[in-house]
């Protein structure tokens, strides 16, 4: 658009009165209109200004066109915001197979000595030589890291566990308090889920934590056998407890994950509370305004 | 500098006037001084939307760099607990070692300044890093992260010498006798008292600070009002 017919209006005041006197910037050029004559143009009596660099007239009388690179921040925002929330989503399935994993590990020690001592013998009355005098010292560890075979193992397991008196007898107790770490970072689980979808009610919150342990149990029944590429009697007995591990310790650790998606916003408004004065909890707002809640006045000391 | 806000009735520029919100709808509203004509001062999309990003990456800063303050004297206060508990075990006439040694060879009082000194330290960082809280609640914000540290770490503890005992083992760990409990119970105190002192040299930098902060809003609005004598 060229500006053609344009006639300075008179000064008011000084004489500087029809410039601009304060930063604009050219809708076209971005060039900087500082000290343009400002005029009201013949046909509607608009206030406009004339980019000297690319001769684009600027209506002045309403800011101007938003850049479309707001927009695309914002697209571009939400995508990373989405995408880091799948990582959580993803990084909290690992998690939880990770650590039933481990658990399960310390619960099937008893079961991999059994497995391994059973392998050992059934090596020596074949005629194999055993490995065990190699270990020297470590003679006591020897049976849980033996290596076993995997037809020994279809063969040979349902023997081992019947005659060690079943899995129940033959689990380690003191593994079991492993649960109670698993509780608490739980709770933290729940406390991220709830803050970061505030875009939800705290029951849909609720929803995503839930879905990411069923995942992993359902990752756990479904890959069971996955990545099993090492067949030491450990493994085995991982292996073994894994399944029957996974959904008690999903059970046990849902009440302090729905906990923390419960107390995470009240956590993350106290949290801002104690931090921030009142002027810089304003970019937080949205932790009171979501929940009906009026951002807290500032009280004078 | 501000952004062109422009009167649309005379084309006089309003940037530098302060808007004032009006009474009934609170809208930012100026006054052109060359027509009186009463104009709204809306915000670009673009400018508000970046400085609420702005403000929001810098107040997320401020929770993290004021955590990393707490956390780190929190930890300061600990180990000024644990040298204070040190000190008090061995000024205890009980304590075996002083029958055979003078006590001023294992309690001296001059050892614990560079202790007292840190818990100063710590009670002023709080103070000013926590200014907006009232002092008693910067202080309980403080012994509050300290107590949270101490039972984690004995939480921790607990769990696993259940596990040992559990698995038919004994604890590595020391166990706590009765004595233990009344020296923690005597250094607490004196350690919270030290911590609350830092409090006083905190208030008083912040009324210097305060000070300076007026006299150069002061300075600015005198520069302002010349300038603004000058113009007309």
């Amino acid at each position: 658009m060229q500006h053609k017919e344009s006639k300075p209006v008179e000064s008011i005041g000084s004489i500087n009165a029809n410039q601009i006197r304060a930063d604009r910037a050219c809708i076209h050029c971005g060039f900087n209109l500082y000290g343009q004559v400002v005029t009201k143009e013949p046909h509607y009596g608009l206030a406009i200004a004339t980019c000297p660099e690319c001769n684009t007239v600027a209506a002045l009388q309403s800011y101007p066109t938003m850049s479309h690179w707001v927009n695309r921040f914002r697209a571009l925002l939400a995508g990373l915001w989405i995408m880091m929330l799948l990582l959580v989503f993803v990084f909290q399935v690992t998690s939880i197979v990770t650590y039933a994993s481990g658990v399960s590990s310390d619960i099937g020690m008893p079961l991999a000595k059994a497995v391994g001592e059973a392998y050992d013998n059934w090596l020596v009355s074949n005629g194999y030589p055993s490995n065990k005098t190699n270990w020297g010292a470590n003679s006591r560890m020897y049976y849980q890291w033996v290596s076993v075979t995997e037809p020994w193992v279809d063969e040979h397991l349902d023997t081992v566990i019947e005659e060690a008196g079943g899995l129940w007898k033959l689990i380690e107790p003191s593994s079991a308090i492993g649960l109670i770490p698993a509780s608490i970072g739980a709770f933290f689980a729940g406390v991220f889920w709830s803050i970061a979808l505030l875009g939800a009610s705290r029951t849909k919150a609720a929803l995503i934590p839930i879905i990411a342990s069923m995942t992993a149990v359902l990752v756990v029944f479904g890959f069971a056998n996955a990545g099993f590429v090492s067949w030491q009697a450990m493994e085995v007995a991982r292996r073994v407890y894994l399944p029957w591990m996974i959904v008690p310790f999903v059970a046990l650790s849902m009440p302090m994950l729905l906990l923390g998606v419960f107390l995470g916003r009240k956590i993350a408004r106290g949290v801002i509370m104690l931090t921030l004065p009142a002027r810089l909890r304003v970019p937080f707002s949205i932790f009171w305004t979501r929940d009906g809640l009026a951002l807290p006045k500032p009280k004078f000391k | 500098m501000p952004r062109s806000h422009i009167c649309p009735s005379c084309l006089t520029e309003l940037a530098r006037i302060r808007a004032v919100p009006e009474p009934h709808y609170r809208l930012p509203i100026v006054v052109c001084p060359g027509c009186s004509l009463a104009c709204v001062r809306t915000k670009h999309p673009d400018q508000a939307f970046w400085r609420g990003v702005r403000r929001g990456v810098r107040s997320g800063w401020l929770i993290i760099l004021k955590g990393l303050l707490l956390g780190a004297m929190s930890l300061v206060v600990i180990f000024v607990l644990g040298s204070t508990i040190n000190a008090l075990e061995r000024a205890d006439p009980s304590t075996p070692g002083l029958m055979i040694l003078p006590s001023p060879l294992l309690f001296d009082p001059y050892g614990l300044i560079p202790s007292a000194l840190l818990a100063i330290g710590a009670g002023c960082a709080i103070r000013l890093g926590f200014g907006h809280l009232r002092v008693w609640g910067s202080l309980c914000v403080l012994f509050g992260a300290i107590v949270l540290i101490v039972a984690s770490v004995l939480v921790a503890g607990a769990i696993a010498t259940v596990k040992m005992k559990l698995a038919g083992g004994t604890s590595i760990g020391s166990s706590w006798e009765r004595e233990d409990l009344g020296t923690l119970m005597a250094g607490i105190p004196i350690v919270v008292s030290v911590v609350a002192l830092g409090v006083f040299p905190a208030e008083l930098i912040r009324a210097y600070a305060k000070k300076r902060a007026h006299r150069r809003f002061r300075k600015i609005r005198r520069q302002y009002i010349r300038k603004q004598t000058h113009a007309d």
